[in-house]
């Protein structure tokens, strides 16, 4: 495993996903200690695979009611009514998310080659998303649209094998 | 397309009835998105010299059957989802290293829930259906 | 300046939506959107457009099949599009002879930035 690729990811994700935040839907955004709560209200997750030197994936979960808004921001003011086209914007959201992600990594670490693969967009109640076999760093961010959790998870990436930790 | 269905379609069967679970294949419907309302889904990614997705979705009846073959236990808890995954990267994993050209998998994500609704646009999928002992199963794939 | 027409080939209604907007706030038109290559391809040569924006990944056929089957005259007139950051189909595109990219998400004024200096290589 790379030496550094953990740090980074700790590091890099508040920044990559502010920016991509804020250029898209003009939305301020701080890191929160608060998660989503457990509610069995609809959710949107966003599902993007990684693969490369190492795979892994990126997962992207809100509430309904923050996607509704973060749609309309999306869409200037207008609401996405049908499904297909929330799927194509949210689809859209986790692109960037990903693409700005894995351009840090693979510029930062030669060799790395990450490639993301098609979005996949869920929504349902009681929503649950594991990857057997892959740790994660978790992280909340709360923006002017509501809380967004952003999971990023690569094979052999484990906060607690950091040997700097020790 | 047509090959890389059938490579799927062989794995599941192939794979399955390492444990004793016996498929029987039923309908493929091509359709303009990739889709599924199941309760379970295992949904992995690909890219290389071609990029998609593949999607294998369950009822909880199905999701059941196999998990007390699997683990003994009828109840889709984290270790049954792991299964599920294991299975799916075994088929996934079977049908790739058969198809033309170099192509890397991502690892298999479960999402499991109610009232689910699962969509990848713009692309058209080919769902294979398949009936395990009476309870329904698909595998779905599309690519860019 | 005459305004200018310019194609949206892109799978993305949102940057259909933010090119357009971009686009029309500096006084030219989007007068196609193609959703993938084979579409785009199409548009390019029915619509003759003075400016065209070209998304990487797109189903059917992504933008660097498009590049293999335009001529150098029109592929000036290109601006690619990438969510990806991927330097390797990056430094293909180039190959094939294009000077302007933009990563998403990206600025209207980038967008306009681009157009300008495609002006300014015409001139």
């Amino acid at each position: 495993m790379r030496d550094g690729i953990y740090e980074f990811i700790e590091g890099y994700l508040s920044d990559m996903f502010a920016s991509v935040t804020g250029d898209i839907f003009n939305s301020t955004l701080t890191e929160s200690a608060i998660g989503l709560s457990e509610t069995s209200d609809r959710r949107f997750v966003i599902i993007l695979g990684l693969a490369g030197q190492y795979k892994g994936r990126i997962i992207l979960e809100t509430s309904s009611n923050t996607s509704d808004i973060l749609l309309q921001r999306m869409n200037f003011g207008e609401p996405v009514l049908t499904l297909q086209e929330q799927n194509l914007f949210l689809g859209e959201l986790g692109n960037m998310v990903g693409g700005k992600f894995i351009t840090a990594l693979n510029n930062s670490f030669r060799g790395l080659e990450l490639r993301l693969t098609p979005p996949i967009v869920f929504s349902g109640e009681n929503l649950s998303v594991i990857t057997p076999e892959i740790e994660s760093i978790v992280r909340y961010f709360s923006t002017d649209c509501g809380i967004v959790r952003i999971d990023i998870g690569i094979e052999g990436v484990k906060p607690w094998l950091n040997l700097e930790n020790f | 397309m047509v090959e890389f269905g059938e490579f799927l379609s062989t794995a599941l069967m192939e794979t399955l009835s390492m444990f004793g679970l016996r498929v029987e294949r039923n309908s493929t419907i091509v359709s303009e998105t990739l889709s599924s309302s199941s309760d379970v889904n295992v949904v992995l990614g690909f890219t290389g010299d071609a990029r998609g997705s593949i999607v294998i979705a369950l009822p909880k009846k199905t999701a059941s059957a196999i998990s007390t073959i699997m683990i003994g236990s009828e109840e889709v808890n984290t270790m049954a989802k792991s299964a599920f995954a294991e299975l799916s990267n075994m088929i996934a994993g079977a049908a790739i290293s058969k198809s033309t050209g170099l192509m890397n998998l991502t690892p298999p994500s479960v999402v499991t829930g109610e009232n689910i609704s699962l969509m990848i646009s713009r692309v058209k999928s080919t769902n294979m259906e398949f009936n395990l002992n009476g309870s329904p199963l698909t595998i779905a794939f599309a690519l860019e | 300046m005459q305004p200018l027409r310019v194609l949206v080939i892109d799978d993305s209604p949102f940057v259909y939506k933010a090119m357009k907007r971009a686009v029309e706030a500096h006084g030219h038109s989007v007068i196609g959107h193609a959703e993938n290559g084979q579409m785009g391809l199409e548009l390019i040569s029915q619509l003759k457009p003075d400016i065209i924006t070209l998304d990487v990944t797109m189903p059917i056929m992504d933008g660097l099949q498009v590049l293999q089957r335009l001529d150098h005259e029109k592929i000036d007139k290109v601006i690619m599009i990438s969510a990806m950051g991927d330097m390797e189909l990056l430094k293909q595109a180039k190959e094939y002879g294009v000077r302007f990219f933009l990563n998403k998400p990206f600025q209207p004024e980038d967008v306009i930035h681009a157009i300008n200096e495609i002006l300014t290589g015409e001139r």
